[in-house]
């Protein structure tokens, strides 16, 4: 049934790449590797997947952007994304500067879910998925079959 | 003692003022009648001379008295002015610089309490706000610490949750690769458990060096020897890479007093940055370890034609568990290497754009400073 199917993981960091790359072939599932959001974008406009596993912290262009980026286009919209990061939902910590964040963007379930602070542009967009480091292979597995079936 | 029996002493010439004015006054007209009578009783005998006019007598102790009343008077005035400063001015303008003090912090103890009633309000006033500060300032600090023990452990359990990873896919691999006989993916998980360990051992050693605090054990020496033994430690490491590590040294440099591990430290953690930078985009392959002498200070260089750094990265350089490290750093390197700067008072910048490569330069004053120059 996965085998069908496509998923792109965006992600710099080699272990995470490592990792998904092994539940993926523990699933059966095709897939594609990006090491940054621009390579990412990228191989989303050259072939549409069915699943993109995006990581928040990355050279070139973020996860943030990319999440951005594709919920702009009307062709892209649809693809769902797992946000897979180190951030927790309750440090509260802006990764970019590691302060904890304004009560404000706090308050908002972005910004609060994925302990980032936001540009004021994405306000009240709610993740498709939020995947929380160290990465629980079967919980992760159980997503994919979830999203995919 | 002295400044006692001082005040003292002007203290009963104030006082005596208006009686030596009377005194003075007193005395005039003594004289004046004096004149009188003396001029009634002699008259007759001194007729064939020619006495002085008795007005012109009279005009001449009047204005010896005025005289010595203006001379009475200025020193009244002077004294006043003497007791004014004494008792008014100082106090406060002491007052006032232990106002400054206190409220620019440098000062801790109290002010002291002056004489004078009014002026002693005015201190007991000063010295409780004084506290009231003290006391919010400590709460501050206080504060402070808190925030600052809760962004180290928000920032150590974010590192140590990304390592956690790290033994998870290792441990994952290998799972699956018993369970398949594979061989190679074993190697692999094993290289990914092994890769996180080294990063454990890493976050400690850094931990260690981001939180000792000490002054550099500086001696005199030449800051090539440091590059070059930087390049002899990385040179496998470039070449497993593919990439030239090449040194562009000042041989003019002339010696500096530095903490030859400690730079030593910081040069490699730089270059190790370098050659990470050229391998994670692919498209980098020199790294230029180089050196230049001025005056007063020398300038240590590392830069490579690697991925480089956006403006993202650029700001959160220094900050600690802050890591965009593919293959995973501890988010403290930068961190110890801008703290190592710090304590030889030098300087770091970065010049840095995506796709195109990275310079840092740390600039060190050759000496440590006003008494600490070599023999």
């Amino acid at each position: 049934m996965l085998e069908s199917k496509d998923v792109l993981i965006v992600d710099d960091s080699e272990e995470c790449v490592i990792y998904l790359t092994e539940i993926l072939e523990e699933l059966g599932c095709p897939y594609r590797v990006a090491r940054n959001g621009k390579e990412g974008m990228e191989a989303v406009r050259a072939k549409t997947p069915d699943l993109v596993l995006l990581d928040l912290m990355m050279p070139q262009k973020g996860g943030i952007a990319v999440y951005q980026e594709m919920k702009k286009d009307p062709a892209l919209e649809k693809v769902p994304i797992f946000i897979i990061t180190g951030a927790s939902e309750a440090t509260g910590v802006d990764m970019i500067s590691g302060k904890p964040l304004p009560a404000d963007t706090y308050g908002d379930d972005f910004s609060r879910r994925f302990g980032v602070k936001v540009h004021g542009q994405i306000k009240s967009i709610a993740p498709d998925v939020f995947i929380e480091k160290p990465i629980d292979h079967e919980d992760v597995m159980r997503r994919i079959r979830e999203v995919l079936a | 003692m002295a400044t006692g029996a001082k005040r003292v002493r002007w203290r009963i010439l104030i006082w005596l003022l208006p009686l030596q004015v009377l005194i003075f006054a007193g005395f005039e007209v003594w004289v004046e009648s004096r004149l009188a009578a003396n001029a009634e009783r002699e008259r007759p005998a001194l007729a064939r001379e020619t006495p002085p006019p008795l007005d012109a007598q009279v005009r001449t102790v009047r204005i010896a008295t005025a005289a010595l009343c203006a001379v009475v008077l200025l020193t009244t005035a002077f004294t006043v002015r003497r007791q004014l400063e004494h008792h008014l001015r100082r106090p406060l303008m002491r007052m006032l610089a232990s106002a400054e003090a206190l409220g620019s912090g440098e000062r801790q103890r109290p002010i002291r309490r002056p004489r004078q009633p009014g002026l002693a309000l005015l201190a007991d006033a000063l010295n409780q706000s004084a506290e009231r500060i003290a006391e919010q300032k400590r709460e501050i600090k206080e504060n402070a610490r808190l925030a600052g023990v809760g962004q180290t452990v928000a920032g150590l359990s974010h590192t140590l949750k990304n390592v956690l990873n790290g033994l998870r896919a290792g441990q994952f691999v290998i799972d699956r690769a018993l369970k398949t006989g594979d061989e190679q993916k074993l190697r692999k998980g094993l290289r990914v458990t092994r890769s996180s360990m080294r990063r454990i051992e890493r976050l400690i050693f850094d931990m260690l060096n981001y939180v000792k605090d000490r002054d550099p054990r500086r001696e005199s020496l030449d800051p090539n020897r440091i590059v070059r033994s930087v390049v002899a430690e990385l040179k496998g490491m470039a070449k497993g890479w593919k990439i030239e590590l090449r040194t562009e040294t000042d041989e003019a440099i002339g010696p500096a007093e530095l903490d030859r591990m400690e730079i030593y430290r910081a040069l490699v953690d730089l270059a190790t940055n370098a050659i990470e930078a050229c391998t994670e985009g692919g498209q980098g392959d020199l790294v230029v370890l180089g050196s230049r002498g001025r005056p007063d200070e020398i300038e240590l260089s590392v830069s490579d034609n690697g991925i480089g750094m956006t403006e993202e990265v650029l700001a959160s350089l220094y900050t600690r568990f802050v890591s965009t490290k593919a293959t995973g750093g501890t988010g403290l390197g930068m961190v110890v290497v801008k703290k190592i700067v710090d304590e030889h008072g030098g300087t770091i910048a970065v010049d840095s754009a995506p796709g195109e490569g990275t310079t840092f330069r740390i600039r060190l004053p050759r000496t440590g400073g006003a008494g600490k120059t070599a023999p």
